[in-house]
C-alpha cells in the first residue's frame, strides 16, 4: 500500500490549496512566534512603538474597566500587585483598551488616566486602541487577556491571567500565570505553560 | 461647567456604577436578566435510586449564557453544590449551543432558555419519611454586549419514599432536551492539519449543514467561517486553527443537519484522512468477508461445484491446475474491480447507491434469474459446456478450460451480491467513504479472500487428499446441486414480482421458458446431426431475444406499494422515525430488501415470532420497516448513518433520546429478549 502515501498527500495538498482559496487567513500570534510590532497613542499623548521595547520583556494586558473581570482584578489589587513586582523588576507593561467609543470599556485620555489614578494602577502606558487595530493583530478576545513578549521579542505566553475564571474566585490565591511566565522568562528558563484560554468579558471591538 | 468637567463627573458616576456592578455578585441578590430554578425529575426520592435535576435557566430576550466551553469571551455557567454527605451528583450535561457572533468574536452559548441536566444518586441509606435536601450557589455571566455576572440559590426539599415517584411534567421537559444533547458519533471521524486549517472528516449521507464546537480553545479560530463540502457519504468541514501550536485531540460537539434533523454528534476525531480504522483493518475486515462470502448459500452450490471440477482434474498435470487456480482467482478479482469500478463511478455521480443495488434493478434481477437458471439446466444435464471443443486438440481445451474458470469466477462473484456477510457490509460501508484507490484496496481484499480457498486446494496437492475420489456420485451430486440454483432462481423470481408486479412475472416466466428452449436446443445439437447446424443459430436467437426481455419489464412503480404486509410493522420514513424520537419513544427500525435472504430469515425465524413480537410490545417499542428492495434515498441514508451499504440492518432506539443501538444482523428469538431489557434498562 505504498501508493497510500502520495495519494493521502495529493488529496491533502488539494485540500489545502482549496481552503486557503476559500478562507481569509487571519493573522493568528502564535507562541514562540515574533510578536507583530504596532504604534500606538498612549493616555498621556505620546507614541510608542512595541519594536522601541526590544531587549525588555513587554507585558501586553487588554482592559475594560467596566468588565467584571477586570474589576475582580484591580478591586483586589492583584493586577496592581502584579504590574508593581513587573515593574520592579525593569518589564514593561502595557495596558490596551480595544474598546470602540459608544462601547463599554471605551475611554478618553482622560478618563484612562482618572481610572489609574483612581485604581492605584501603574502599567508603563495605557495604549488607546478605539478602532481595535492593535487588538485584532493580536486576536484579543477577553478582558483581561494578557501576552508577555521576550526581550528578543518573541511572544513567549498568552492566555489567561490566572487559572481562577470563576467571577467568585479570588485571584490572590489562584495560580497565576502571567506572573510564572514572567519567573521563568527571568530565570531564563521555558515558559511551562505558554498558552491558556482566556477568559472574561468580550472586548468590545467596533462592529 | 466646561466640556471636561462634564467628562469628568459622567465619568465618576461611571465608575461608582461600574464598581457596583462588580459587587454585585454579592449572593442572594436577584438576578436581572437570568431566572434560574433547579428541577427534579422525581417529587419522591427512592433511597439509592440515581435520578436527574435539571437548571432551567429563562434568558432574557437579546441576552446570552454560556457553554461549557465559553468561546472566544464569557463564562460558562457554574454551580457549587452544598450536598448532604453521601449524595452523589454528576457532571451537567450541556445541549448543543450557538454561535454568537459580536464583532469580530464568536461564543458559543444558549439564548432564551437552556435546561442543563446532571445526574443525583442519593444514598441508599436514607429511610422512607427522610428529606433530601440540595442546596447549590449558581452563578452565570449573562451577557447581551455588556456582561453581568449574576447568581442565585438553588434549592430543592424532596421527600424520601420506598419507590420513587416521577414528576410526568417535568420527566417529559428532560426528555425533550436530551434530544439536544450530543451523542456519541455514530461514524469515525478523522482530521487533516495544515498550517492554517483543521479538516474534519466523517461520513454521513446528506449533510446539509455542520458547525463544530471545540470543547478546548485554541483548536480553531472560533470567529472563523466553517466551511462545509459535502457529497454523498463524504463531508469535510474546513476550519481555521487556533493559536494551538500542537493538538493531542480534536474534541468537541459537531451539529449535523441532514434531511433526518439536526443531531449533536460528540466527536474524538483521529488524525489522517482515513479515519479512525487503519486502512490495513479494513482490508483485513474485507479479505475476511471474502472468505466468509465462500460458505454463504449464494456461493456454496457454485463453489461446490468448482470442487467438482478439481477432483476431475487430478489427471491434469500440476502446474495445470495451478494455472487454472490462479485464472479462477483472476476472475474473481477482475469482478470485484469492476464492481468497485462501478460503484466508484456511480458514487462519483453522486448517487447514494450501496452493495446490493445491482438487485434494486428489476433488468438485473431478472438477467440474474436467467443465468442462474441456465446454469442449474446445465447441471441438471440439459446441455453441457465445453464438451464440443473437448475433441478439437489439446491447446484449444485448456484455453476454453482456462475462460471457464475464468468466467466461473466471474459467476462466483456476481452470485455472491446478495449474501451481504456481514465483515463484507462494514468493508464496502468503508469503500464507499474511502478515496478511490483506497476503496479498491478493499474490493481487492475481499475478491483475495473469496478465491483464496478455491486458489489453495488447486497449489497445497496434499489438501486435495481430502477431497473425495471423483465417479458416478458426481453426477448425482451434480444434478442434486442444480435444486439450489433452481431455488435461487425461484427467489428472484419472487423479487422480480415484488418489484414489478404481476406483468413483470409474466416477462420472467417467459424468460424462463426461451432460457429452457434455447437450453434444450443447444443441448439437442450436441447430441444429434440435425440440431448441430441449426440448434447453435437459434438457440443464440433465444438468448439474443432474452437480452431484449429487461426492456419489457414495467416501469417500476415509484409510490411505495404494499411492501408491508404485517400490519405490526409501520413503513419507515425519516419523518416518522424523527417525530416518534421527539415524543421519546423507543423505536426499533428493521432495514431489510426482498433480495436479502438473512432478512427473509430474521423476519419468519425472528420477527414473526409471537414472543419476539410480544417482547416489542411488552416495552411499548414503534416498530419501523424500512423496506430497500427498491432504491430509496432515505434508507439508503439511514443505513449510510451507521456506516453501512447494505442490508440488514436492525437499530433499536431505546428512547428518552439514548443513543441508537445497531444489533447483529444475525438474530436468534431469545436473543431479542435480553438485547431489548440491556439496552433499554430494566
Amino acid at each position: 500500500m505504498r501508493w497510500m502515501g502520495p495519494v493521502t498527500a495529493a488529496v491533502v495538498v488539494t485540500g489545502a490549496v482549496a481552503a486557503t482559496l476559500t478562507i481569509p487567513t487571519a493573522a493568528a500570534v502564535r507562541v514562540g512566534q515574533p510578536a507583530p510590532d504596532f504604534t500606538a497613542r498612549t493616555s498621556t499623548g505620546q507614541t510608542v512603538r512595541l519594536g522601541d521595547y526590544r531587549g525588555r520583556i513587554v507585558v501586553l494586558e487588554w482592559a475594560n474597566h467596566e468588565c467584571p473581570f477586570v474589576v475582580k482584578h484591580y478591586q483586589s489589587g492583584n493586577m496592581q500587585k502584579l504590574q508593581q513586582e513587573a515593574k520592579a523588576k525593569g518589564v514593561v507593561w502595557l495596558s490596551i483598551v480595544s474598546s470602540a467609543p459608544g462601547q463599554q470599556g471605551f475611554v478618553t485620555a482622560e478618563q484612562a488616566n482618572a481610572i489609574l489614578k483612581e485604581r492605584k494602577a501603574s502599567p508603563t502606558a495605557v495604549l488607546l486602541d478605539p478602532e481595535g487595530t492593535i487588538g485584532r493583530l493580536y486576536g484579543a478576545r477577553t478582558t483581561p487577556h494578557m501576552f508577555v513578549i521576550d526581550r528578543a521579542g518573541i511572544l513567549q505566553y498568552m492566555g489567561a491571567i490566572d487559572d481562577a475564571p470563576g467571577l467568585n474566585q479570588d485571584p490572590t490565591k489562584a495560580n497565576n500565570y502571567v506572573r510564572a511566565a514572567l519567573q521563568q522568562l527571568m530565570a531564563g528558563q521555558k515558559v511551562t505553560t505558554p498558552t491558556t484560554q482566556p477568559y472574561g468579558c468580550s472586548v468590545k471591538y467596533r462592529p | 461647567m466646561d466640556r471636561s468637567k462634564g467628562l469628568r463627573l459622567g465619568w465618576l458616576v461611571l465608575l461608582l456604577v461600574s464598581w457596583l456592578v462588580g459587587t454585585l455578585p454579592a449572593w442572594g441578590a436577584t438576578p436581572r436578566y437570568v431566572q434560574a430554578d433547579l428541577l427534579s425529575e422525581v417529587q419522591v426520592v427512592q433511597p439509592g435510586q440515581p435520578f436527574w435535576v435539571g437548571l432551567q435557566m429563562r434568558i432574557a430576550p437579546g441576552w446570552h449564557v454560556y457553554w461549557q466551553n465559553p468561546g472566544d469571551a464569557g463564562d460558562r455557567v457554574r454551580v457549587d453544590w452544598q450536598l448532604p454527605a453521601g449524595v452523589t451528583i454528576g457532571e451537567w450535561l450541556w445541549p448543543y449551543p450557538q454561535r454568537i457572533p459580536n464583532g469580530p468574536l464568536v461564543s458559543f452559548g444558549y439564548k432564551n432558555e437552556v435546561l442543563l441536566l446532571a445526574p443525583v444518586t442519593p444514598p441508599a441509606t436514607l429511610s422512607p419519611g427522610q428529606t433530601l435536601d440540595l442546596r447549590g450557589e449558581a452563578i452565570w455571566l449573562v451577557c447581551q454586549t455588556d456582561c453581568v455576572p449574576e447568581a442565585t440559590t438553588l434549592s430543592l426539599s424532596l421527600p424520601v419514599g420506598s419507590q420513587a415517584v416521577v414528576d410526568p411534567a417535568v420527566a417529559a421537559r428532560f426528555d425533550q432536551v436530551r434530544w439536544s444533547h450530543p451523542q456519541p458519533a455514530p461514524w469515525p471521524v478523522s482530521y487533516a492539519l495544515t498550517a492554517d486549517t483543521l479538516t474534519l472528516r466523517w461520513p454521513e449521507g446528506d449533510v446539509q449543514r455542520a458547525v463544530f464546537f471545540p470543547l478546548t480553545d485554541g483548536v480553531i479560530t472560533n470567529a472563523a467561517p466553517q466551511i462545509l463540502r459535502s457529497q454523498g457519504s463524504r463531508n469535510e468541514l474546513t476550519l481555521q486553527r487556533g493559536y494551538l501550536e500542537e493538538l493531542s485531540t480534536v474534541e468537541g460537539v459537531l451539529v449535523a443537519t441532514t434531511s433526518l434533523g439536526t443531531r449533536a454528534y460528540h466527536i474524538v476525531a483521529t488524525p489522517d484522512g482515513t479515519g479512525s480504522t487503519p486502512w490495513w483493518q479494513w482490508l483485513g475486515l474485507a479479505f475476511v468477508g471474502g472468505l466468509l462470502l465462500n460458505v454463504m448459500p449464494c456461493v456454496l452450490p457454485i463453489l461446490s461445484l468448482k470442487t467438482l471440477h478439481l477432483v476431475d482434474k487430478v489427471r491434469q498435470s500440476p502446474a495445470q491446475v495451478r494455472t487454472s487456480g490462479l485464472v479462477y482467482g483472476a476472475g474473481v478479482v477482475l469482478s470485484f474491480w469492476a464492481l468497485a469500478g462501478g460503484l466508484l463511478g456511480l458514487r462519483a455521480l453522486g448517487q447514494q447507491l450501496g452493495w446490493g443495488f445491482q438487485l434494486q434493478s428489476p433488468g438485473m434481477v431478472l438477467g440474474l434469474m436467467l443465468v442462474l437458471f441456465a446454469v442449474a439446466l446445465n447441471l441438471s444435464g440439459v446441455f453441457t459446456v465445453g464438451t464440443r471443443w473437448v475433441g478439437a486438440g489439446q491447446s484449444l481445451t485448456e484455453k476454453s478450460g482456462y475462460l471457464g474458470e475464468f468466467f466461473s469466477g466471474v459467476l462466483a462473484t456476481v452470485a455472491a451480491t446478495p449474501c451481504t456477510a456481514p465483515f463484507m457490509a462494514t468493508a464496502i460501508g468503508a469503500a464507499l467513504t474511502l478515496p478511490p484507490l483506497a476503496a479498491l484496496g478493499v474490493f481487492t481484499g475481499l475478491g483475495v479472500g473469496f478465491a483464496l480457498p478455491y486458489v489453495l486446494l488447486c497449489f497445497v496437492p496434499a489438501w486435495r487428499r481430502w477431497l473425495p475420489r471423483p465417479g458416478n456420485w458426481m453426477h448425482t451430486l451434480q444434478q442434486l446441486l442444480a435444486f439450489p440454483l433452481y431455488a435461487a432462481a425461484a427467489w428472484l423470481l419472487w423479487v422480480l414480482t415484488r418489484q414489478t408486479g404481476t406483468d413483470g412475472l409474466a416477462v420472467g416466466l417467459l424468460g424462463l421458458l426461451l432460457v429452457g428452449l434455447a437450453a434444450w436446443l443447444y443441448g439437442q445439437g450436441q447430441r444429434h446431426t440435425w440440431g448441430r447446424r441449426w440448434g447453435l443459430v437459434v438457440t443464440l436467437a433465444l438468448v439474443g431475444f432474452c437480452l431484449t426481455l429487461p426492456g419489457w419489464l414495467p416501469v417500476p412503480d415509484k409510490t411505495p406499494a404494499p411492501l408491508v404486509t404485517e400490519t405490526l410493522w409501520e413503513p419507515f420514513t425519516p419523518a416518522r422515525l424523527e417525530e416518534l424520537r421527539r415524543q421519546g419513544r423507543p423505536v426499533f427500525v428493521n432495514v431489510t430488501a426482498a433480495w436479502c435472504l438473512s432478512c427473509q430469515v430474521n423476519e419468519r425465524l425472528v420477527f414473526g415470532r409471537p414472543e419476539v413480537q410480544q417482547a416489542f410490545r411488552q416495552r411499548g417499542v414503534h416498530l419501523l420497516k424500512a423496506d430497500w428492495t427498491r432504491q430509496d434515498p432515505d434508507i439508503t441514508q439511514l443505513l449510510q448513518t451507521f456506516g453501512r451499504s447494505g442490508v440488514p440492518l436492525y437499530v433499536l432506539y431505546p428512547g428518552q433520546d439514548r443513543a441508537p443501538v445497531v444489533w447483529p444482523s444475525r438474530l436468534h428469538p431469545d436473543q431479542v429478549k435480553t438485547l431489548l431489557s440491556s439496552q433499554m434498562g430494566g
